[in-house]
């Protein structure tokens, strides 16, 4: 595929407001997440939660639309000049030529979960704060999006769990590649609910501690929220740019929610994203895991990424820094991946202090500088739904 | 931008099948109304049937219709799942358990809840690892699938199935999203040239016109995967013709139909 150029980028996480907040706190060795507090949750964990959203309710025209889901969406848009970008972008294609791409597990499904709390005991009615359209549904983050930038092509959420937002990028990728659009913001939006925190602690895979991933006593994820966002061009304005340069994407085929073991789609979403690229392993220089820090998810990873790249390929997993954010991990990641490649620096692993001896990767712990040329981000999810992305220069 | 409409599934009250609804869109049978046929995909193992949501079901079988009619095969094919309100009943199972203590979830029902469940069963069923993406739209849910499908088809030259499938909620929720009807549909999509339908499709600005078939139940409308019905009658009835499907509340999508 042509190289696509990234001309902004934006990240709201538990790291903070904005990517330079995000850089300097990986840079200082401050993770994200905290013990959990969020609403009245009472599970022994810890959570990447975004300061503020309670009292933060969307005003003015598109009061409409207040949740947690998307005020995390205003306050992701706000940070980095992002809103601008897209401005002068929609002013150079036409706004009905910049599409709209985002990636979310959950939406506004936690404004659903309060109103369950708040039947009414005669009749069993929700509380009419509860709208479809513009907080529980899917599709209301990504028209929460395009009303706020005032886009007008074409518009769409990308669903599969925790790739969700990775494969948002595949597919903007693709409809300007058909002409369908000149440009997309392409993001992830996902915020802390309880249908996600209960859920994992179903399964078992909540850990009680900061999460850390590829640690030989890595005991499960830590749930977090964020806003992320990427503005890709047909064509950069001027000079080099970031870009997107290939993306995989591949189904499991094993089981709801467990990895292949070897890792056999993630192997080839890979392979996949490096062939469409045209690159080969040994052009990549970093690789940002999908890394949730599950037993088992670590080993199917650490298989997959040593049957493609060998043993010599730099990687590490930032889900210690930022928690897994679930739907919006995808664009996070490619966010972080994005910073690496722009700033010269490997992200480390937080939370990490050794590295499971079973495994084959090289595993970067610390935040250290480093000129980087071609980075890829892997993202992961239930229903066996892989997906990795290739990033460059153009 | 162009596809090929190979073959086509159809599943909904008094629609069982596309051999039924083709005749009531043609405006050779008149439109009976009755249950629809229980949904019991050949590949999900019969002890699977118990476990997968009725969500899954309706949209693996419907999946199955449009292969079966062609005699393609589900391995290495691309798919493309869309769906407006998703799960319902796994939602409100989910959000009830939430409410009332000991507030837990049941990890089968969890793992269900995602929007790509039918997108993973599929996988699972037919041994593909071929790319699947799940999406969701509000009432323009079905031209949202079409148009990525299309597009895939289009920028990666292969076959895509295009699934949309959406259920009535359970009440409480139903109140919200007061669908009627359960409805669901595929449809084989191969990048030209090949046999079947041309569609021609292209974004334009402004509401889409009236287009809904006289022949179908008014009530159907309100399900947005039965919009695949207006492009359906527009294949029913063999001649060229033109479809405006709403896409999302600012635009629609043009689908140019010729046999």
């Amino acid at each position: 595929m042509a190289p696509l150029p990234i001309t902004a980028i934006a990240l709201a996480s538990a790291l903070g407001n904005g990517t330079g907040a995000a850089t300097q706190a990986m840079r200082q060795g401050q993770s994200g997440l905290r013990r959990n507090d969020f609403l009245d949750s009472s599970l022994d964990t810890w959570i990447g939660r975004v300061p503020g959203l309670e009292d933060a309710p969307l005003g003015g025209g598109l009061a409409h639309f207040d949740c947690r889901s998307n005020r995390l969406a205003l306050l992701g848009l706000r940070q980095d000049g992002f809103e601008a970008a897209v401005a002068r972008a929609a002013a150079r294609h036409g706004a009905q030529r910049v599409a709209v791409y985002i990636g979310t597990s959950s939406s506004g499904i936690l404004e659903a979960e309060l109103a369950f709390r708040q039947r009414d005991p005669a009749t069993g009615a929700l509380p009419a704060t509860l709208r479809f359209s513009d907080t529980y549904n899917l599709y209301s983050v990504a028209s929460f999006v395009q009303q706020r930038l005032g886009l007008h092509g074409p518009c769409c959420t990308v669903s599969a769990a925790c790739a969700s937002s990775a494969k948002a990028f595949a597919a903007a990728q693709r409809a300007i590649a058909a002409g369908l659009c000149d440009a997309a913001v392409v993001g992830g939006v996902e915020t802390l609910c309880f249908t996600t925190l209960q859920g994992f602690a179903a399964l078992e895979l909540l850990s009680s501690r900061p999460c850390r991933p590829f640690d030989a006593d890595r005991d499960g994820i830590s749930i977090g929220e964020a806003a992320a966002f990427a503005l890709l061009e047909k064509e950069a304005p001027g000079g080099e740019t970031l870009a997107l340069i290939g993306h995989g994407e591949t189904a499991d085929a094993f089981h709801m929610s467990t990895p292949h073991p070897q890792g056999l789609g993630a192997a080839q979403a890979m392979r996949d994203a490096l062939q469409l690229a045209g690159l080969s392993p040994g052009d990549v220089d970093y690789l940002n895991l999908h890394g949730t820090g599950t037993r088992n998810n670590d080993a199917a990873e650490n298989a997959a990424v040593c049957a493609v790249f060998g043993e010599q390929l730099t990687c590490s997993a930032t889900k210690g820094w930022t928690g897994h954010t679930l739907g919006a991990a995808g664009a996070v990641e490619a966010v972080l991946t994005l910073l690496a490649l722009r700033d010269g620096f490997l992200p480390g692993t937080a939370n990490t202090r050794r590295t499971d001896p079973q495994f084959g990767i090289r595993l970067a712990l610390e935040t250290v500088p480093q000129p980087l040329r071609h980075t890829m981000s892997n993202s992961f999810g239930f229903g066996g739904s892989n997906c990795s992305l290739l990033f460059g220069r153009v | 931008m162009r596809v090929q409409l190979a073959a086509q599934g159809v599943l909904g009250e008094g629609l069982p099948d596309w051999r039924v609804a083709r005749a009531v869109l043609a405006g050779t049978a008149p439109y009976v109304p009755a249950a629809a046929p229980e949904p019991a995909p050949a590949l999900l193992p019969a002890t699977e049937h118990r476990r997968a949501s009725a969500s899954v079901r309706w949209a693996l079988a419907v999946g199955e219709q449009a292969l079966r009619a062609c005699g393609r095969d589900s391995a290495g094919l691309a798919t493309v799942f869309v769906s407006c309100g998703g799960d319902g009943a796994i939602t409100h199972q989910i959000c009830e358990a939430l409410a009332l203590p000991p507030h837990a979830v049941s990890p089968t029902r969890f793992h269900n809840s995602v929007h790509n469940a039918p997108a993973g069963y599929w996988s699972i069923a037919a041994h593909s690892h071929a790319p699947s993406t799940s999406l969701s739209g509000y009432h323009g849910a079905f031209a949202i699938g079409l148009l990525e499908a299309a597009t895939q088809a289009t920028v990666q030259a292969r076959s895509v199935l295009l699934i949309a499938y959406d259920l009535p909620y359970p009440p409480p929720l139903h109140a919200l999203w007061p669908v009627a009807q359960p409805f669901a549909a595929s449809l084989l999509l191969d990048p030209p040239p090949a046999t079947g339908a041309a569609l021609h499709l292209e974004l334009r600005a402004g509401a889409a016109k009236e287009g809904w078939p006289e022949a179908l139940p008014a009530e159907l409308r309100s399900n947005p995967a039965a919009r695949a019905l207006e492009l359906f009658a527009a294949a029913a009835r063999g001649g060229a013709t033109r479809v405006e499907l709403p896409y999302s509340g600012s635009s629609h999508l043009v689908v140019e139909v010729r046999p």
